[in-house]
């Protein structure tokens, strides 16, 4: 997608919103289709009778390398099974990430007996994940005790006639992201913020708010600050919002 | 650790051997490499952490001192990380010796400014997954029993509070701070009153976090810090007094 900056005619709020949305929206691809090729291999015999092996699920390190490839911004994409799906394993991982322009597969401790273990299952993307059934949108957070990056982490749970078989995730870095959600920003003319469901401002085209601010309410509860906002897609909990009047900053034009 | 250097690696890949070695410590004390992991061919480990050979080289041996990774010969050998869940108080009972009160007044100057302005600005901008995960930690801290377990407790609560601000910086600062002074808070001679002390202080720092109260967090992670100073130097004093009674 070419951006062309600060164009004569400003876009409209909702065709920003369905930009920001696609974004997002685009991200979930290269999870459905890691997602679709677990969901097939859990239709074999063999998976039926014991769960994965380490080596099948392994197999699709190559998809999973491809995919990170693909994208800038993704740093870290996987698969991270639901206790005892794999055999032999009582927590597995098959996790990509980039580091230094190169591809590695992350191996954390993971031996649940270990109290200083990496326990995915409480991760707040693996759990609300599970929770609400469905792709959500964890962050902009760090990621300090797993990957080590300050990033967005989608993620989805992956069933199979309602069995859990685990998770699918993407990490995004955020400095990467925010660049593009600016660009898409300054396509409008007024102040502008796109914001998590936690109000954490993830990124405006105005010095009025700063990256990682907590705004103190909801833009819908806060008419004298802001006169529109629209959600972006359901799933993701992000809504952008435009301000009120003039700011006591102006962005720079 | 190989596939896991993307995970120890510096934040900000500058090549200081001092960051790398609060890193790869903390990634061992904390639990996140396993004990007995064997580290990559230097060469490699070096390219995946994004540090020059002899920088890795310089961290390594920091890390052989304080009994972290040993360094086996022959045809089996190589660097394992030795990790302890009960890591032995000698070497840092014998640095807190060696380090002047006016040296670890210098240290808490520094962790003053950034642990208090973590409290402040976590208590701006924590999540709510954030604020839950430290309130566990406080919990965590108060059932500890041991030693090891008091100092990952310890350490992960104020790693935690820098990683609730989204800095990466100011996170890689608490972390350095984090790896260079908690064992020597944690040495036997701390009184237990001391110990319980220290609990109730993260529970305000936590407790001004949830409640979003950023002056109050600031304040209260402030004094902890200075509390932690005079226990410090408290301990120093006895360390060096109990050196002069043998000689």
């Amino acid at each position: 997608m070419i951006e062309q900056g600060h164009t004569d005619q400003a876009a409209a709020l909702p065709e920003v919103a369905a930009r920001l949305s696609a974004v997002l929206n685009a991200q979930l691809e290269p999870m459905n289709e890691l997602a679709g090729r677990l969901t097939e291999m859990w239709a074999r015999p063999s998976a039926r009778r014991n769960g994965f092996s380490g080596t099948e699920v392994s197999s699709l390190a190559s998809q999973v390398e491809s995919a990170i490839r693909q994208v800038d911004r993704m740093v870290g994409h996987g698969f991270i099974a639901a206790p005892g799906v794999v055999d032999g394993h009582e927590r597995y991982m098959l996790w990509l990430q980039r580091k230094n322009g190169k591809i590695y597969r992350l191996r954390l401790n993971i031996d649940h007996s270990d109290p200083d273990s990496y326990e995915y299952v409480t991760m707040e993307w693996y759990v609300r994940a599970v929770t609400y059934g469905a792709r959500v949108l964890t962050g902009p957070y760090l990621d300090y005790s797993g990957s080590n990056h300050f990033v967005l982490t989608f993620s989805a749970p992956v069933r199979s006639d309602g069995k859990l078989l685990g998770v699918v995730a993407t990490d995004v870095l955020v400095h990467k992201a925010e660049t593009e959600f600016v660009k898409i920003l300054q396509r409008l003319d007024e102040d502008a913020v796109l914001a998590n469901a936690d109000r954490i401002v993830v990124a405006a085209n105005s010095v009025r708010w700063i990256p990682g601010d907590r705004l103190p309410a909801h833009p819908a509860d806060d008419p004298a600050n802001f006169h529109s906002v629209v959600p972006l897609s359901d799933w993701t909990g992000w809504w952008l919002a435009l301000a009120s009047g003039q700011g006591d900053a102006r962005k720079p034009r | 650790m190989g596939e896991r250097a993307a995970l120890i690696a510096p934040l900000n890949s500058g090549g200081r051997a001092d960051e790398l070695t609060a890193r790869l410590t903390e990634a061992i004390q904390l639990g996140l490499v396993a004990n007995g992991h064997r580290l990559p061919p230097e060469h490699e480990f070096a390219e995946q952490l994004g540090v020059s050979p002899m920088t890795l080289r310089d961290a390594i041996a920091v890390l052989r001192d304080r009994g972290l990774v040993e360094t086996k010969r022959g045809r089996n050998g190589g660097t394992f990380v030795t990790r302890s869940i009960e890591p032995d108080e000698t070497p840092d009972r014998a640095r807190l010796a060696g380090l002047p009160v006016s040296a670890l007044r210098d240290i808490c100057d520094e962790q003053r400014a950034i642990t208090s302005l973590a409290a402040r600005l976590a208590a701006e901008r924590a999540s709510d997954s954030s604020v839950t995960k430290l309130l566990a930690l406080v919990d965590r801290m108060d059932s500890a029993a041991t030693r090891g377990a008091r100092m990952r407790a310890d350490s992960r609560f104020h790693i935690e509070v820098a990683i609730a601000t989204r800095s990466e910086r100011l996170t890689r600062r608490e972390v350095s701070l984090q790896a260079e002074t908690v064992g020597l808070l944690w040495l036997s001679e701390l009184d237990e009153a001391e110990a319980v002390a220290i609990v109730e202080e993260h529970r305000e720092i936590a407790g001004a976090i949830a409640e979003q109260n950023p002056k109050r967090a600031q304040a209260v992670a402030e004094n902890h810090v200075l509390q932690n100073l005079r226990r410090l130097a408290g301990l120093h004093l006895k360390l060096v007094e109990g050196e002069e009674d043998r000689s």
